[in-house]
Formats: structure tokens, sequence, C-alpha cells
């Protein structure tokens, strides 16, 4: 482990006396894994490009999907990293640097937005910008309809809008991870208090922005319908998704040899709780959702469900509880699969593929309302977006320590146990 | 046994720096003798000279509102300003706000457990006594409100003369499930949070009276570690049960109106909304109560400042949580383009007959509690208490407006009107107040509001790994200054107790062997008494290395790793609670199914026969009603109580096993007991009180 492949300007870090591992930067060790990584994010952007040109419709349809999936799992780690700091929590302290390192990808993602933005003002994403760019309907109940999209979806308020949401989420991306940084050089309370400090209101903006992102982005792909919950749904399963997430990157970290005794199965144990937790949720707010709409029977909002129901969408409509909340409850429900690295892999790959259906389902139908038309853009564009994501957390990894060395709660999470009855 | 790498005992922790130490929960130098003394005693002593006035207060209050029922049930409805079109208006306001109040008991019994919150020990008996309370106050309004409560019996699944079953699929039998589910399972949990201390009750009761009730009502509870074992697991499955479940009851709630189609009340965001806010007004409420109990009770010490600091983010965060609900109702109704949608909230938000009540609801809910990101706020008790009491007016307005202000404008301008609250609507709500309060003061009176057991297991003192510092160092950072004000105000309470090493002498040698009325003349084992849980942790263990089996120890708190020590496993249990939860599963399944779309088939709102969408609620609560009533038998069962006698009774110390007191025994029936070798030997382990009892 070189110690070499720390930034020159800053004096060279001193690790704390005792800790079970050494929690240098992997460095170069695992150089051929990134490697490989890039190779396959690489690859997976070339195809999009390729495709891109075959079929731009399909293209930027499967990019947004892709996209959603990745920027959800960065902003749920963003909400982990804050909500560790708000509830002044200790037996987290090794796992925030993970999620520091995965909500990173905020910054590559906020290039890789502009190809949406290009879907969107290209008329091939979303269906709204050809209705407010019309001239106004002669129809008296698309009046109504017309002179609110039309306020709401102008281009400036639009494009000022999201770039409120980037600046927020980068914002405090970047501050969050900037202290933590810091402190791993200075230690002491100071850092701490500030980043306590700032961390409450950074969970409330993320809340309201990434709500709105989610309305501006996902909900209006059918713009005449509209879910008050929606934004919530959003964030039920990027929580989840950065979870998983999380859990992965730990095991492989773990799987190859480092982090043994810091980061062990008494932590994943209870990560793994909160991923039962938030598979509960996500199942209560769609359901909240769905049987809401099922049972008002109202047109506006049945038009969502019911393009769900057309052809083998139907298929994918009734699996989708049963396999992103059924399976997975009962996974997580014995002990013992919450304390095994192989059934958590598993159940945490599980949910991210699930995290991926369930964007599909929502973003899909859009394009081919009559059945599914499974393309090959659908695979190579979350692969690419979660190898950017993968790749920001193996970046961090390689700079920086693995756990936040100078944590005023270090003691608690070294050591840590697991009090269950 | 089995030998995990994680027990207790195997732990050595790495000592880093710690510049913020955790400030203890108990503040001063409690121990557990202490802690049973503080609390008990408020049940003990006569009562202080405030209480007869105060119960006066509420009792006639509550009065006033038997009297308006009783004039309501004997005249009809017609006595209340309920009106078309605003049919619902205080009745079902008061019903949903006392609902809501309940769950901030259960989100600190159930949730916070979960998350390992310990400070919930010190409040969350009280607050789940609020709970049940509050549910026997929103309950009366279900009762009364059709003004015909002798058919109440309606809303209980039975059919009625003509073989017609109830509609399963109205929000409005959901409703019926998902708040007696809710109560029942409150009240179990409740319940089985005071075993423990019902048992100190009754170990330090003067009287034959209090020892008689309070014996019956702990079961005989002892604090064996084998009870020990199922009892934490029990807990922990209830508080499993209880977390969706507290969820789903305010969900539920919701659905009452989410599932209609008036603007204003059909929308997506209600079921989490409704348990935001729910959690909100209940924190309010707790505050609201446990302040003022808090100082005249002195308990100063064990609910500290903290403990407000901390409900008062409660209430910040979920206060900004429902105030993000507000606006996500005001934005939608104006981006769906719904004319209908629109009107209703122009009208509740800027134009209509209501808006003074929006204004106080957002002002109350969203604005007023922003304060509390201020520290001194938070700190402040009489001030919390101000503003806890605009968060209470503002829950119950928001539960007006939506109830009212969405009625009395809907799709049709000629049927719009206005609600007029008349004086027996008034009678009705303050005496549900009156009502509130009499059940607090007496549960006050009756019952200890503090889980003692529980905030025993919380001490410094109980924590093996606790780092005692020297006195002049408590809770001081490494720089020798506390890192914060909140230290500071710890450290003035006093310093930790560190756990005794010596047990409390008695006052009279201990005979060898204690005889028990009616015995047997038999043996039934060998006790001794222990100073601490560390060290009779470690005379268990070298009991069980010495070869014995039938091994106990007695503890007033559940000791961590107590169970290995006597060699036993962790529970099975969870199996009785999914048992149950399988049974009720079932059960719910067959009775809708089987009633709704083959008994006599129904359709309701267009939906088919068999559709499933509708069964969910009750499927849901039934599921969690039987799982729950199955742990608790569960309990009862594996633990083999009531016990309401026992060898243990006649020995002279053993009754501080409930208050301060740690004994091993040794039971006869081990194939290494002999009267006087294990005598000794309990006696080699350092054990103190020594004796043999008989059976």
């Amino acid at each position: 482990m070189s110690s070499a492949s720390i930034p020159n300007d800053d004096p060279p870090l001193t690790y704390p006396a005792g800790l079970p591992d050494s929690v240098a930067p992997v460095g170069d060790a695992l150089a051929g894994s990134v490697r490989v990584l890039v190779a396959v994010v690489l690859g997976t952007g070339l195809v999009l490009v390729v495709g891109l040109f075959a079929n731009p419709k399909q293209f930027y349809h499967s990019y947004l999907f892709g996209y959603v999936f990745a920027l959800d799992i960065a902003l749920g780690a963003l909400f982990w990293t804050m909500i560790h700091h708000v509830a002044d929590a200790g037996w987290s302290v090794g796992l925030r640097r993970v999620f520091e390192n995965i909500n990173r990808a905020i910054l590559p993602l906020a290039v890789l937005f502009i190809p949406v933005l290009i879907g969107t003002f290209t008329g091939n994403l979303h269906a709204w910008y050809n209705f407010v760019h019309a001239p106004e309907p002669t129809e008296d109940h698309l009046k109504h309809l017309w002179h609110v999209k039309h306020v709401y979806f102008s281009t400036p308020f639009f494009l000022a809008r999201l770039a409120v949401y980037f600046a927020v989420w980068i914002g405090y991306s970047v501050a969050m991870r900037k202290w933590s940084v810091q402190q791993d050089a200075v230690g002491g309370i100071a850092l701490t208090r500030k980043m306590q400090w700032w961390a409450p209101s950074g969970v409330a903006l993320l809340g309201l922005t990434s709500t709105f992102f989610a309305f501006d982005i996902l909900m209006s792909l059918q713009y005449s319908w509209f879910s008050t919950i929606f934004g919530v749904y959003f964030w039920a399963g990027g929580i989840r998704g950065s979870l998983a997430t999380c859990v992965l990157v730990v095991l492989a970290l773990r799987a190859a040899g480092f982090l043994r005794n810091t980061i062990t199965m008494e932590h994943l144990h209870d990560v793994a709780k909160i991923m039962f937790g938030f598979t509960v949720f996500w199942a209560y707010i769609a359901f909240a959702q769905y049987f809401l709409i099922w049972y008002g029977n109202v047109p506006e909002e049945t038009q969502f469900y019911l393009l769900r129901r057309n052809g083998s969408w139907y298929a994918l409509s009734i699996l989708l509880p049963i396999l992103y909340f059924v399976v997975p409850f009962f996974l997580l429900l014995p002990r013992a699969n919450k304390r095994s690295p192989f059934w958590l892999a598993l159940i945490s790959a599980w949910i991210l593929v699930m995290h991926a259906y369930d964007l599909y389902w929502q973003v899909m139908p859009v394009l081919h309302q009559d059945a599914v038309h499974f393309h090959w853009l659908d695979v190579a564009a979350p692969v690419c977006m979660f190898g950017v994501v993968l790749l920001s957390a193996v970046w961090g990894f390689m700079k920086l320590p693995l756990i936040p060395i100078r944590d005023a709660r270090l003691n608690e999470t070294i050591g840590y146990e697991n009090e269950t009855p | 046994m089995t030998t995990d790498p994680h027990t207790h005992d195997t732990h050595t922790g790495p000592a880093f720096p710690d510049p913020v130490p955790r400030i203890p929960l108990v503040w001063g130098p409690a121990d557990y003798d202490s802690v049973s003394e503080q609390i008990s005693e408020i049940t003990e002593k006569p009562q202080p000279y405030w209480w007869w006035p105060a119960f006066l207060i509420t009792s006639s209050l509550l009065c006033g509102g038997v009297l308006a029922a009783t004039y309501l049930i004997s005249t009809g409805v017609g006595v209340w300003g309920s009106n078309v079109p605003v049919a619902w208006a205080f009745d079902i306001t008061n019903f949903v706000f006392w609902i809501g109040i309940g769950h901030a008991g259960t989100l600190i019994s159930a949730i916070l457990f979960l998350f390992r919150q310990k400070w919930r020990t010190s409040i969350n008996r009280f607050s789940e006594a609020m709970t049940i309370f509050a549910v026997i106050c929103a309950f009366i309004y279900p009762g009364i409100h059709v003004g015909r409560f002798w058919y109440v019996w309606f809303s209980i699944p039975l059919p009625n003369a003509n073989h017609i079953w109830q509609n399963f699929r109205s929000p409005l039998l959901w409703d019926f499930f998902a708040i007696s589910t809710y109560f029942t399972i409150s009240f179990i949990f409740w319940y089985i949070g005071l075993l423990p201390d019902l048992g100190t009750l009754r170990d330090r009761a003067k009287s034959r009276a209090r020892q008689m009730i309070f014996g019956f009502l702990s079961l005989g509870w002892r604090g064996s570690t084998r009870h020990w074992r199922h009892y934490e697991v029990a807990y922990l499955m209830l508080a499993g049960l209880s977390t969706p479940l507290v969820l789903s009851v305010h969900s539920v709630v919701s659905f009452d109106f989410a599932t209609s189609l008036i603007p204003g009340w059909h929308t997506t965001i209600f079921p989490p909304y409704f348990v935001a806010g729910a959690i909100f007004g209940g924190f309010a409420m707790v505050l609201q109560c446990m302040i003022p109990a808090r100082a005249v009770y002195k308990l100063e010490n064990v609910v500290t400042i903290k403990h407000i600091d901390v409900m008062c983010k409660f209430i910040l965060a979920t206060g900004t949580l429902v105030g993000y609900a507000y606006c996500m109702e005001l934005f939608i109704a104006w981006f769906s383009g719904n004319p209908y949608e629109w009107q209703t909230f122009k009208n509740r938000a800027f134009d209509g007959d209501y808006t003074w009540a929006y204004w106080v609801m957002m002002t109350c809910n969203l604005f007023i509690p922003q304060v509390f990101w201020i520290r001194w706020c938070r700190q402040t008790p009489w001030f919390v208490l101000i503003i806890v009491t605009f968060v209470n007016v503002g829950m119950w307005y928001e539960r007006f407006v939506i109830i009212v202000q969405s009625l009395h404008h809907d799709f049709l301008p000629g049927s719009w009107g206005q609600f007029h609250p008349t004086w027996v609507d008034w009678l009705q709500m303050i005496g549900d107040f009156g009502l509130f309060f009499t059940f607090t003061l007496l549960f006050i009176r009756l019952l200890p509001m503090v889980a003692m057991a529980e905030v025993k297991g919380v001490l410094p003192m109980a924590n093996p790994h606790y780092p005692f510092k020297p006195d002049a160092e408590y809770l001081k950072g490494e720089d020798g200054q506390y890192p914060t004000e909140d230290h500071a105000m710890a450290a003035a309470h006093g310093v930790p107790s560190r756990p005794s090493t010596e047990v409390k002498p008695h006052t009279e040698a201990i005979p060898a062997f204690i005889p028990t009325p009616g015995g047997s003349g038999k043996p039934w084992g060998a006790v001794a008494e222990f100073a601490n849980g560390t060290q009779l942790l470690e005379a268990a263990k070298a009991a069980l290395a010495a070869g014995y089996k039938h091994l106990d120890a007695w503890t007033p708190f559940y000791v961590h790793g107590m169970k290995e020590a006597i060699g036993r496993t962790r529970s099975r249990l969870p199996l009785w609670t999914l048992a149950g939860a399988l049974t009720g599963l079932t059960t719910a399944a067959t009775l809708q199914f089987y009633l709704m779309a083959y008994y006599y088939p129904t359709i309701v709102g267009g939906k088919e026969y068999r559709s499933w969408e509708a069964f969910v609620p009750v499927l849901f609560e039934m599921t969690i009603l039987f799982a729950g009533f199955f742990t608790l038998f569960a309990l009862i069962g594996l633990c083999g109580l009531p016990k309401f006698f026992h060898p243990l009774d006649s020995h002279p110390t053993f009754g501080r096993s409930t208050q301060g007191g740690f004994f091993l025994t040794i039971e006869a029936q081990d194939a290494k007991f002999s009267p006087d070798e294990t005598r000794a030997f309990l006696e080699s382990l350092g054990g103190k009180h020594v004796a043999v009892m008989e059976a």
C-alpha cells in the first residue's frame, strides 16, 4: 500500500495506533479491477454512442433509465452521509467513508446529465416539450393544463430549477467530503461539529430537490399524470439502492483483503436491518400510491397504471412488488442471512437489479406503449452509469484512508458489537 | 455452548481518543436502588397537594363529555353542528386528532427501540400509556358519531339477520380493524414492559393489599434470566410488529379520506403525511404532559434536558415533513391542471371561509416549530411547553382544515355550505381532554411512569465497558474541557456511581437452610447474592464451567451475556410470532375472500369480486394482531408464568432481585447438586447471603 498516492501538498497522514487493519488508501492494489471497470464503462459508453445514432428515441429513454438509476443511488449515499451527522451516529463511522465515496459520483453525473437535456430539448424524451411549446390549444380541458405546464416547464424556469438541484447536491457532497478528509489530517471536534451543523439543512434540501427532480424528469414523462407521493417513492428507491451498493462495495473490499476487522459483519448486519426496513418502506409507499389511485379510479390518475397494463407490461407490473418486495423481505427476515456475506451479497445484488427494474418500469412504457421491447441499450445504459458510480467509489478508496481515521466517534465503530437479544 | 466471537466477555475495545464523550442518559449519581426508589415512591407516597384539585377539574370536564354524549344519544346527531355538506366535522376531527396523539408513544417504544435509541427508556412508559388513553379517547367517536351507539356492533365482523356481512372494502371497517389492533398491541406491549416494574412494586410493597395487587399483576415476575431471554426477544418481536402497525394505523385513517374523490382528500401522499403528522402531534403531547410531570416529581435527572432537546428535534423534523406534505398538496393541486383540485386549494389557502384556519395550521405546524433549530429554544422547558401547545393546536386545526374545508366546497357550488359548532360539539371535545387527563393523572398515581428496569439497564454502572474516568475528568474531552455546553450541564448533576462491589449487608444472619411454608422438606436449590452484574456473570460462568447445568441468574434488568453464562441460547419465541402472523394472514384472507366473493358476493365501487387490493388493510391488521397475541402467550407459556409462589420468596434478601440485587441459583435437580458442597461452592465464588431453600 503506497502512501505515495496521497496528494503531495498535504502533510503525510498519520494513522491512530491500535486500528485492527491498515486503512491506508488501497493505492494500486486494486488497479487490475479498476482497469476492468474502466474498460466496462468505456465499452458500454461506446455502445451508447452507437445507440444514439442507431435509434435516438430508444437511446434517450434507455439513457434516462440508466441515468436515474445511478443518480438515485448517489443521492441515497449523500442522504446516508448526512443522516450519519444528523444522528451523531457512532457505529457507522467506518461506513460513512463508503457513502462519501459513492456520492462523489454526483460530480460526473452532473456532466452526464447533458444528454438527458438534449433528449428533452430535441423532443425525443419528454412529451411535454412539444405540448408547452405549441400554441395554446383550443379545447377547454387542455387549455387549463397548457397554462399550468406552460409556466412550469418554460425553458428558463426548468433549467434554473435543475441548476439549483445540482448546485445543492454538489455543494453538500463536496463540502461533507472535504471536511471529512480534512479531519483525517487534523482530527479534533471542530470539523465534526461543522458537519453536524450543516447536515440537517442538507437532508431537508436534498429531500426537496430530489422530489422536484423526480417530478421534473420522471413524473413528467406522462405530463398530465401526477402523484403527490412520487418524490417519496423516488427517495425510497435511492436510499435502499445506496445501501445495497454500500454492502457490495464493502464486501468486495473485504474479499480483496481490506477492512476485514474494521467493517465487520456486525456493521453489515445493521445495514441489512436498515435495508429490510426500507424494503418494507418502499412497499408501503408503492402500495399507498397504487392503492389510492386504484380505489379512486379517476382517468387522469389511472393513466399511469393503465399504461403499465398493456401487453407484456402487465406481467412486469405484477412481478414488480413480488420481486422487489416479497423476495427480499423473506430473504432478509432470517438473522442468519443478514450475517452471511454470501447471502448479503446476493440480496444486495438482487435489490440493485430490482431497483433498475423498478426504474425501467417507470421510464420505458412511455416509449413502448404496447408491450415490452427489450433493447440492448437497456443493459448498456445502467451498466455504464453504475460503473461510473463504482469508479467514483473506487477512486476515493485509492486516494483516501478507507475510514475517517480521526473521527471523534472512531471508538464506537471499531470493535462495534451488534446488540440483539 | 457455542463461542460466538462477538459475545461481550471477549470484548477488548481499543482505546482511541474520545474527544466527545457520550453523555449518560441518567444524570447524577443514580444507582439501581435509587432509580427503583425515585420512581416507585411516586406511587407509594401520599398524593401531592395539587393532585386532587387537578383530578377534580379533569374529571369534571370528563363529566361534561359524558353529558354531551348522553344528550347526543338521547336526542340524535342533530344536536351537533354537522350538516350537509359538512357531515363530518368536530367528531372526526377529534377522532383523527386523538389517534394521532397515540403515535408518538409507539414511535418511542417501538421504532426508537429498533434503532437502539436508548434515551427512549426514560419516556417510553409515559408515552405508551398516553397512546392507550388517546386511543380510548378516539374510540369514543366511531361509537357515538351516528348517535345510535347500540348499533356499534355493526362494525364487528358479524352478519346481520339477512346474512349480510360488513363491507370489507370500506375504509371505515378497516379503521375498526386498525384501531382495535392498535389498541390491543399497544396494550400488550405496554403490559409486557410493565411486568418487571410491577414486580418491583410488589417487592417494595409495605401493605398486604399492594403486595397482593402487584403480585397478581406482575404474574410472579422475579427477574429470572430464563425469563429475560424470552422477554427480550418478545419485546423485540412486539417492537417489530408495532413499527409497521403504527404506520398502518394512521395510513388507514388517511384512507377514510383519500379513497374518496373529494378534492383536498384524494391524494397519494396522504398515508405517510398522516403518519408524520401523527408522530409530530404525539411528540408535542408527550412534552405537554412530561414537562410538568418532570418538574413536579423532580425527575430532572431521569428525563433530562437532553431528552427534551431530542424530542424537540423530532418535532422539528416531523413538522418539516408535514410542511413538505402541505407544500406537495398545494403544488400538485396546481400542477395537475385539475380545476376542482385547484379550486379547493385556492379556497383553502387564499380566499375561502377557512383560510384563517389554514394559516393557523401552517403557522403552528410548519413555521413555529422552526424555532427548534435554536438550541436555547429546545432546552428551555417553559419555552418548549409554549411551542408544543401551538403544535397541539396546529395539529387539531390540520384535521379541521382537511375535513371541514374540503367538505364545505366540493364540486357543485349549489351544495356549498358552512359549519358552525354547537355547544354540544365543544362540550364533547373538552370532555375528551378531560378523559385523557383523568386517565393520565390516575396512571401517574398508580403505576410507575418511568420504565425502571429499562432505565437501570442504561445506567453507566450497568455497562461493563463504561469508561469511568477520574471524577474530575468526567465528561471532559482530551483537552480537559467540556466539549459542549450539554456536557457541562450533565456534569453539574454529579458523577455517575460506579457499580457497587459489596453486597448490601442484611441486618440478620441468614440461616443455611431456609424452610418454605408448606414445603416438602427436600431442598429446592441454593441461592447466593452478588454485588453487581459483572460479578454475577463471572460467577455464573464459573458455575457452568464447574459442571452445574441447572443454573439461573436473577437480575433487575437483563444483563447482556447472561443467558449464555447460564448455558442457554437464543429464545425460539420468534417462531411463535411467525406462526401467529401466518395464522392471522390465513384467517383474514379466508374471511374476506369467502365472504365478499362467494358467500354473499358484493360489488363495491365497481371493483371485481375477487380484487385483492381492498383486502390488504385487514390482511395486514389481522396478521399483526394474531402475531402479537401469539407472542404474548408464547412469552407467558415459555416462562411458565404466572408463578405467584416460589421457594425463593422465603429468602430474606431475594426481593431485591427486582430492585438492585443480583442472585445466582443452582437447583437441586442438578446432578452435581449437594446442599453443603453447592453452598460452599457459591460462597467460594464470592456469593453472599448463601442459603439452601426448601422446595
